[in-house]
């Protein structure tokens, strides 16, 4: 038998009803080891690019909500970044806090989502309980602000759709400041806890080389001490008009993973808490009404859950875009699985998987194929399975 | 950005600043991979992506880095023609342009030259050969 036959292959995907977009790993393993880490996507390219081609400006808001489940904010908003920045105008104070409200309130719930399922896999099933339980209240705030509790349909060309009501700004302020004491609480089981830290500690290092050949963004880079955030060095919105600061760490592990979007979930919390207080004392209208979009080019950026998410319109005009690129956080931080999984063993593989937060229920459908049988010898439970007795392992010694 | 003016003046086909902050720069596809190479590895520019777009002059392909220290974008333009498009890829510069290079071989047709694992992204193993989705109709 050569060297060759004896690699394992471990398909990881393509569906799962939790995703959002069905991707495929493939996972070359011998023995326990991963060497080598292919992936398969596509399965739902849905045409959204070329749709926008048939819509108006306007539309385009409404369609591009619909390319992510979780970030539904972020897209309407660097699209909007980008048909402002064709027009060349901005837009009214009033209208960039509510913005930022939206764009930091969708942070938090998509990082506890996060931390849930990164506490499941772990086998700290009380974790993934209770960042459920506390991302309802976030919801709730975002229902109050919103309408809704998902696609908000919150942002529009110019401006904003809907405004805030400011008798209403005492309750969505209590109602943000008793999410502090929750995060905080997620945030210390986390710090204090040596299972996790050896878990979580040294493993899937991201080197800062790595990150910038594969162009990583988001907290996928911050993590790897790579100090970059379009909040604050694309200013768009209000994040220049508040305090606060972008949060890195220098190992690049999946710890260090884990307490930027933790870390960054207080920021979050301030940013609002300002942003509303704000609101109090802003005036004016929502909305720059834009009346044409004149021809040539726009770039729009905006830092989502997962990191920049970036739109490039092209105009001739018309009411309707030439062309729309979209580009999704996700496209830049998979591909750094080359970098980080290779070397690691199979239950430390779906952790690394993990922590990029790639739309990641997909590792529940792991399964273990000999790769010259075909022969299926592990299904996805069994490996979640493996990396939880791993966690119990290290919780005995 | 003012030094990659006087230093590729002779180079530079077209050069357009829509604001302070957005940069457009229209190059020979012949010139690509020194522009890039001094973009990503002198200026230190991030690698955002590559957009590609189907005009009437021909397949143009837009090159964006970002400069985040100064807040601004820095877009490289290159047309090809219609007919046989192909340019050298700047994945062996770029790991992280991989992807892009292989989807824009698949929706628009153009062929990257060294590109390291030229195989297909997104579309279906049945898809029919020379159907660009992204691609006009004449």
């Amino acid at each position: 038998m050569t060297s060759e036959n004896k690699r394992t292959v471990i398909p990881i995907g393509p569906y799962h009803p939790l995703q959002e977009e069905p991707e495929h790993f493939l996972l070359y393993v011998e023995g326990e080891k991963v060497v080598d880490i292919d992936w398969m996507t596509g399965y739902n390219h849905r045409g959204i690019e070329k749709l926008a081609e048939r819509m108006t400006y306007d539309q385009v808001t409404f369609l591009v909500e619909r390319v992510c489940g979780i970030c539904s904010t972020s897209h309407p908003i660097a699209y909007t970044n980008a048909v402002e920045d064709l027009c060349g105008i901005d837009i009214p104070e009033r209208a960039k806090y509510i913005k930022s409200i939206v764009g930091e309130l969708e942070r938090l719930h998509s990082h506890l989502l996060w931390v849930g399922l990164a506490g499941h896999y772990l086998g700290y099933d009380t974790v993934w309980m209770w960042a459920w339980k506390y991302r309802e209240p976030v919801l709730d705030v975002m229902e109050a602000v919103t309408g809704n509790r998902n696609n908000y349909a919150m942002m529009k060309p110019g401006g904003v759709r809907r405004d805030i009501d400011n008798e209403d700004i005492p309750t969505i302020l209590k109602m943000v400041d008793e999410l502090t004491p929750k995060v905080e609480l997620l945030l210390k089981a986390v710090q204090d806890d040596p299972v996790i830290h050896a878990r979580t500690k040294g493993v899937g290092i991201l080197t800062p080389a790595d990150a910038r050949a594969y162009g990583a963004v988001g907290p996928t880079a911050r993590a790897s001490g790579v100090d970059i955030d379009i909040r604050r060095d694309h200013p768009y919105a209000a994040y220049n008009l508040v305090d606060w600061k972008v949060i890195t760490t220098p190992n690049g592990d999946v710890y260090d993973k884990a307490a930027v979007r933790l870390l960054e979930m207080l920021e979050s919390i301030s940013i609002i808490k300002q942003c509303l207080e704000r609101l109090k004392v802003t005036g004016g209208p929502i909305d720059a009404c834009i009346k044409e979009v004149p021809p040539g080019f726009g770039l729009g950026h905006g830092e989502a859950p997962r990191g920049e998410v970036f739109h490039f319109v092209v105009s001739d005009g018309t009411n309707s875009p030439v062309r729309h690129k979209i580009r999704a956080p996700s496209y830049c931080n998979v591909p750094t699985f080359k970098a980080t999984c290779i070397g690691e063993t199979v239950s430390d593989a779906a952790l690394i998987l993990a922590s990029v937060d790639p739309c990641y229920c997909c590792t529940e459908r792991m399964s273990v194929i000999e790769a010259d049988t075909g022969k299926r010898t592990l299904t996805g439970t069994d490996l979640i399975r493996l990396s939880r007795e791993k966690t119990v392992r290290l919780r005995r010694m | 950005m003012m030094s990659m003016k006087s230093i590729f003046s002779d180079r530079i086909l077209e050069w357009f600043e829509k604001s302070e902050k957005r940069f457009y720069i229209l190059i020979d596809a012949s010139n690509l991979l020194q522009f890039v190479d001094y973009v990503f590895n002198e200026v230190r520019a991030r690698y955002i992506i590559v957009s590609g777009i189907d005009t009437q002059a021909g397949i143009e392909l837009v090159y964006h880095f970002a400069l985040d220290g100064a807040g601004a974008v820095v877009s490289l333009r290159v047309i090809l023609p219609h007919e046989n498009p192909r340019i050298e890829s700047i994945s062996p510069i770029i790991t992280g342009a991989q992807w892009i290079e292989r989807e824009i071989r698949e929706l628009l047709g153009v062929e990257f030259l060294h590109h390291p694992d030229p195989r297909r992204l997104l579309m279906a193993e049945d898809w029919p050969a020379c159907v660009y989705p992204l691609r006009r109709e004449k």
